[in-house]
């Protein structure tokens, strides 16, 4: 073995993890209470315990080659986690942890730059009446959306709002149709209104994108056939 | 003892210098193979208007031209140096782990079978360029996108498993006497490289996984509707992807530092301060990732802190540049093949490094920005840099290999119509970049037609020109009627372990480690 220690219980652990971490998943998309907290914990216990396998593993080997290959590797690995530590590291370093951290003062007005787009090569064309509104906290805000059906189909239709910073989205509320059907060449026009439920700051870059979908999600990540859609545009 | 012609002999073999040639024609086949796509690139861009692929198909040479050379040529030539000259230079009887030598040099075939297979795929080859923007890789990517992710993550795992194997050599099977200060200067480039291509690869991983898992686990790494940003890719591609330059690089500057005091009959000047700015230059490569980015809004304070780091980077280069001159500077020198593709390299880097610091400053790259100054730019870098020390290397080191010279005559050839096929090329770029012609597009407006058909001829030249190489490799190689055999020595001054092996080297080397006294670049 050259001089490896591989004692069962490693194993045993090392399946209890990856069963747990598995299931605290599951429990996460199922958006479980106290999943986060457990996903977390497993998260923490695991890369503990990984570490520990890995120091266990060199300080007993009798070889110095293996040794170094033994240091080497779980460098690597731990580079590997740290791509996936980027990620939060990323939102937080880029966007600020979140709105409500860098509020300015109770009377601030945020400008916030309103987008309007239809999901991928949906016949549908949207508009709205304001390119900006400016909102202070416990205000609302009224603008109108324009629909216009393209197709001679009828389409159902959702609105899906994302704004930038994303922490962002938390702090207002939209009061906007949950679905939407438009016949075939049919123009539709209605007002939705914004409220901010929490203290706004004036010092950042806020947009806001309505986004409009159809409620088949076609065109969501995963289910997608664009490609092929580019294509065959492409080719006429 | 085994026959070396078997098929099973190179598959099973774990002789580091079998592996090193395995890594060198692989690396050969490559650069052919991504040439030929660099040449269809040129033929469309000959002329304005459609000439002879449609847009979709010159978007999968682009695509494919840029992963097979960076990861299918120029780093698995680099690797065979690795394999042949690291063992051969610290005394070692070879690599410390022979075994995952072999895996991590067959990974390759696998990896790049994956990638070019692509091409025969319903809807083509990807297609985003190979830094693979989400969200063109992602909502937009064809399906061989997921194969591109498969052959990244198989070629990354050849490229962690040589790391290590390499780190794992040069610490524990120095000969005795050979301190971390007595090494090569080659040696130390790989070894400061391998520490950089084992913190990168596994980050290349973890950013393609994420790729794929967006693209069909439902996760939105990249996506703004599901709140992720497709700019985070960028950060997490760049953090890999501008180390992954200096990965090629530094192996480079080592084979030149080994070639320039051979041929000017001098030790290196300043050889310690060498190795102190290959490894200020891997520190550095981790904090200049943003000037890839300096148009996609980050903040201005954050620009200013990449710029001055990006410049920052021109410190320990122009060391090693002032270095290599100052040790040709009254020197004895002699323009052999290796010596020739040296002296252009310090050229033609140096001149390829200027346009990088052009590119470095804010306001300016706002003007250079993704258009063909870029890709003059990184063409001098990558070509008349990084593939001119391949071949000064090969130069170098192939009659101790093979025990027989090749022409001199027509290694000049080689290089005075590369250098000028390769000035044909990439210059006129610079001036269509200022121009105002974007990259990676199949047409373009007719002003910028004279200099690209001047582009596109040099481009041809080049690719001619490497036809000369092939053919004197293979002639060493394998041709019965050589031009003559060579001492141990090789070269009147070469200095180094491996000097004093017979030429060629035998398949087995080092068996007793050498005592070493003094480092190769301290002469009498």
């Amino acid at each position: 073995m050259n001089g490896i220690r591989a004692p069962l219980n490693l194993h045993v652990y090392a399946l209890f993890w990856t069963v747990s971490a598995l299931c605290s998943v599951v429990l996460l998309i199922k958006q479980v209470i106290f999943a986060q907290v457990l996903f977390y914990f497993l998260l923490i216990v695991g890369g503990g315990g990984l570490a520990y396998w890995f120091y266990d593993l060199q300080a007993h080997a009798d070889n110095r080659l293996l040794r170094s290959a033994l240091c080497l590797g779980a460098f690597g690995l731990s580079m590997l986690v740290f791509s996936y530590v980027m990620v939060p590291l990323y939102h937080i370093l880029c966007h600020g942890v979140s709105a409500s951290n860098v509020m300015a003062g109770q009377s601030a007005v945020a400008t916030v730059d309103v987008l309007a787009r239809s999901y991928r090569n949906l016949p549908v064309r949207v508009f709205v009446d304001k390119d900006q509104i400016s909102l202070a906290k416990g205000g609302a805000e009224q603008f109108w959306v324009t629909l216009k059906n393209d197709s001679t189909s009828s389409q159902n239709l959702k609105l899906l709002v994302v704004t930038q910073p994303r922490e962002w989205r938390s702090s207002i509320h939209l009061v906007m149709p949950d679905y939407i059907k438009l016949e075939p060449n049919q123009l539709m026009k209605f007002p939705l209104e914004v409220v901010t439920k929490s203290p706004v700051s004036s010092d950042r870059q806020v947009s806001m994108m309505l986004l409009l979908q159809d409620t088949k999600d076609t065109g969501l990540l995963g289910k997608t056939d664009s490609w092929r859609k580019m294509v065959r545009e492409y080719q006429g | 003892m085994k026959s070396s012609t078997g098929i099973r002999y190179w598959i099973s073999t774990t002789n580091h210098k079998d592996i090193g040639s395995l890594y060198l024609w692989f690396s050969l086949l490559m650069f052919f193979a991504a040439g030929a796509m660099a040449l269809v690139i040129r033929m469309e861009l000959s002329s304005p208007g459609r000439v002879l692929v449609d847009p979709n198909f010159y978007n999968q040479m682009v695509t494919l031209h840029g992963l097979v050379m960076i990861f299918g040529a120029i780093m698995p030539a680099l690797a065979g140096f690795a394999n042949w000259q690291i063992p051969l230079m610290i005394g070692a009887p070879d690599m410390a782990f022979p075994r995952m030598n072999n895996f991590s040099f067959w990974l390759l075939p696998v990896g790049f079978t994956l990638m070019l297979g692509t091409l025969f795929v319903d809807g083509g080859a990807p297609n985003f360029g190979w830094t693979m923007y989400a969200p063109l890789s992602t909502t937009y990517g064809p399906p061989s996108t997921d194969y591109m992710i498969l052959a990244i993550h198989v070629l990354g795992v050849s490229s962690i498993l040589a790391s290590m194997n390499i780190i794992a050599t040069i610490i524990n099977l120095r000969a005795p006497g050979m301190s971390y200060m007595r090494m090569p200067i080659f040696v130390w480039s790989w070894f400061i490289t391998s520490f950089l291509l084992l913190a990168i690869m596994p980050i290349l991983a973890g950013t393609v996984t994420m790729l794929l898992t967006d693209r069909h686990f439902g996760t939105s790494f990249f996506s703004a509707a599901g709140g992720g940003d497709p700019l985070m890719f960028q950060h997490l591609f760049w953090f890999f992807g501008h180390p992954e330059v200096y990965v090629l690089i530094m192996p480079a500057f080592g084979i030149i530092s080994e070639v320039i005091p051979t041929f000017s009959r001098k030790p290196l000047f300043g050889a310690r301060l060498m190795i102190y700015a290959i490894a200020a230059i891997a520190v550095l490569s981790f904090i200049v990732w943003v000037h890839h980015m300096f148009v996609t809004g980050v903040s201005v304070w954050v620009k200013i802190f990449f710029m001055f780091t990006t410049l920052l980077v021109a410190v320990p280069t122009a060391i090693k540049i002032f270095n290599w001159t100052a040790t040709m500077y009254r020197g004895a020198i002699t323009f052999e093949a290796p010596m020739l593709f040296s002296v252009g390299f310090l050229f033609l880097f140096t001149f390829g490094g200027l346009s990088g610091l052009m590119l470095g400053i804010v306001p300016a790259d706002y003007q250079y920005q993704d258009t063909y100054f870029v890709v003059g730019h990184f063409h001098y870098a990558i070509v008349t840099g990084v593939y001119y020390a391949i071949l000064a290397g090969v130069y170098y080191w192939l009659p101790k290999w093979t025990g027989r010279m090749y022409s001199q005559t027509l290694a000049a050839w080689h290089f005075w119509v590369s250098t000028i096929a390769a000035n044909l090329t990439f210059l006129p770029m610079h001036f269509l970049g200022l121009a105002g012609m974007p990259r990676r597009i199949p047409d373009y407006a007719i002003h910028f037609a004279d200099f690209n058909a001047v582009v596109s001829v040099g481009g041809f030249l080049f690719g001619f020109a490497q036809l000369i190489f092939v053919y004197l490799v293979v002639q060493n190689v394998w041709g019965k009627k050589g031009y003559g055999s060579v001492s141990d020595q090789v070269w009147e001054c070469a200095k180094g372990l491996e000097w004093l092996l017979p030429s060629p080297v035998p398949h087995h080397s080092h068996d007793e480690p050498p005592l070493v006294t003094k480092a190769s670049y301290e002469w009498d």
